[in-house]
């Protein structure tokens, strides 16, 4: 202990000026957003290839289950190739489908904050950029927030700040999704005007009114609804399908009319 | 006591000049005298090198409050702080034990004097354009700054050193 108390009296100068270094380098992050990401990017690689060289030692154990896991998506893709190819069959216009996927596997995954990230291992190298849609097999997962060489950070749709256009599967009624930091498979619908019937049990799935996601991926049901005080619109809760919390890999949707579509944003 | 409360106007003085004055004057468009750094140079060797990192950051803070700058000057002239004996040794070729109180006097000779000078400062600018670019593709323009904001830093503290040793005899 004496020992330890002399190191650091011999070493006093140099930790203030590391402690102070530091403090410094907080103040300039806050201050600055320019100086802000370039430590975000610098924090950001850094954990990437940490988590990555932890998830390679332990996805051997869990090879087996992920097998599994991609046995049944395939099948689940298996039947959508097949309806695909029966439409072809009837109609030869081919249809316009404006997105287009890439794989990647989650590194890092959190869902108890209040604002959630995650971190995959594909970067700009393999095409990706930020505000870019990530899916997983059976539901949403986010938005791509910023990218590195090899690896990005994706802001959960767990995520307070974060509202996703969602619509009803029976009647196209609209409204937006967010997450109130409760459980991570629970998040409210709200801005649905009220002359919409809504009943529980009804399916939601994504609108097409954001670049980010395709329209109609299905996303949960609602188990409870309420008027607002206001008494227009529905405050409705609704249990997603995916469980967010047991994701290994998804799948980034890349839009390839995403470019026009901001220029039209911009230009009203 | 006396000392103390001259060092504290000094501190003062020195930062309101840099930011009302010294800051506007963009030479050839960018270039601007660092004359804060001068309380870092004249301060006692004497005192607690702790106390000298500290007042450093204190310098730096307070110069990036007023002047709205993000903290490059905080980060600059803290390790200036912490590295001034060393430049010292350097320069003076002085064991650290054997630094005179006062190392700016007539005794000192001038290109001991220049080679302080210029190691504080161009060390100070280097790292405060760093920052400030915080681009690895940039270094020549960092340095080109660096070169020619310490040349003009030495032009201007240079007198005020002079008159300071005139005042100290």
């Amino acid at each position: 202990m004496q020992q330890i108390f002399n190191i650091l009296l011999r070493y006093k100068n140099f930790l203030i000026y590391i402690s102070l270094l530091f403090f410094s380098i907080v103040f300039l992050s806050k201050k600055s957003f320019f100086h802000e990401s370039f430590i975000n990017k610098i924090s950001l690689s850094l954990s990437g290839s940490i988590h990555s060289v932890k998830n390679k030692t332990i996805n051997y154990f869990d090879l087996f289950e992920k097998n599994q896991i991609l046995k049944t998506e395939n099948e689940k893709l298996k039947i959508y190739e097949l309806i695909y190819l029966n439409q072809e069959l009837e109609s030869s216009n081919t249809i316009n489908f404006p997105f287009k996927t890439i794989g990647a596997k989650i590194l890092k995954n959190s869902f108890t904050n209040n604002r959630n990230y995650l971190i995959i291992d594909k970067g700009f190298k393999d095409g990706i950029y930020a505000e870019m849609g990530v899916i997983s097999d059976d539901g949403l997962i986010g938005i791509i927030n910023q990218t590195t060489e090899n690896f990005s950070s994706v802001i959960s749709i767990l995520h307070k700040d974060i509202k996703l256009n969602m619509k009803f599967k029976k009647n196209l009624s609209f409204g937006s999704l967010l997450w109130q930091g409760e459980s991570p498979n629970k998040m409210k619908l709200v801005d649905i005007a009220t002359i919409n019937p809504v009943s529980i049990g009804d399916t939601i799935v994504t609108g097409g009114m954001s670049s980010y996601f395709p329209e109609g991926i299905p996303i949960g049901t609602v188990i409870s609804f309420k008027n607002t005080p206001s008494g227009n619109f529905y405050d409705i809760d609704v249990e997603l399908f995916s469980n967010l919390t047991q994701k290994k890999y998804v799948y980034i949707i890349e839009n390839i009319n995403s470019e026009e579509i901001k220029n039209l944003e911009n230009n009203e | 006591m006396n000392k103390t409360i001259r060092h504290i106007l000094q501190f003062i003085l020195l930062i309101l000049i840099q930011v009302f004055i010294l800051n506007n004057i963009n030479l050839f468009g960018y270039l601007n005298p660092y004359l804060y750094v001068l309380f870092l140079i004249t301060y006692s060797f004497k005192n607690n090198q702790s106390e000298t990192i500290f007042l450093g950051f204190l310098l730096g803070f307070s110069l990036d409050l007023l002047s709205q700058s993000a903290g490059a000057h905080t980060i600059a002239s803290l390790t200036i702080g912490f590295l001034r004996p060393y430049f010292a040794i350097f320069s003076f070729r002085l064991k650290l034990s054997e630094l005179p109180e006062n190392l700016i006097s007539k005794e000192t000779r001038i290109l001991n004097k220049i080679s302080f000078l210029f190691l504080m400062l161009f060390i100070h600018h280097f790292i405060l354009f760093f920052i400030i670019f915080l681009d690895p593709n940039s270094i020549l323009l960092i340095l080109k700054n660096s070169f020619f904001t310490s040349v003009f830093s030495i032009i201007v503290i240079w007198p005020i050193l002079t008159l300071l040793e005139i005042k100290n005899d």
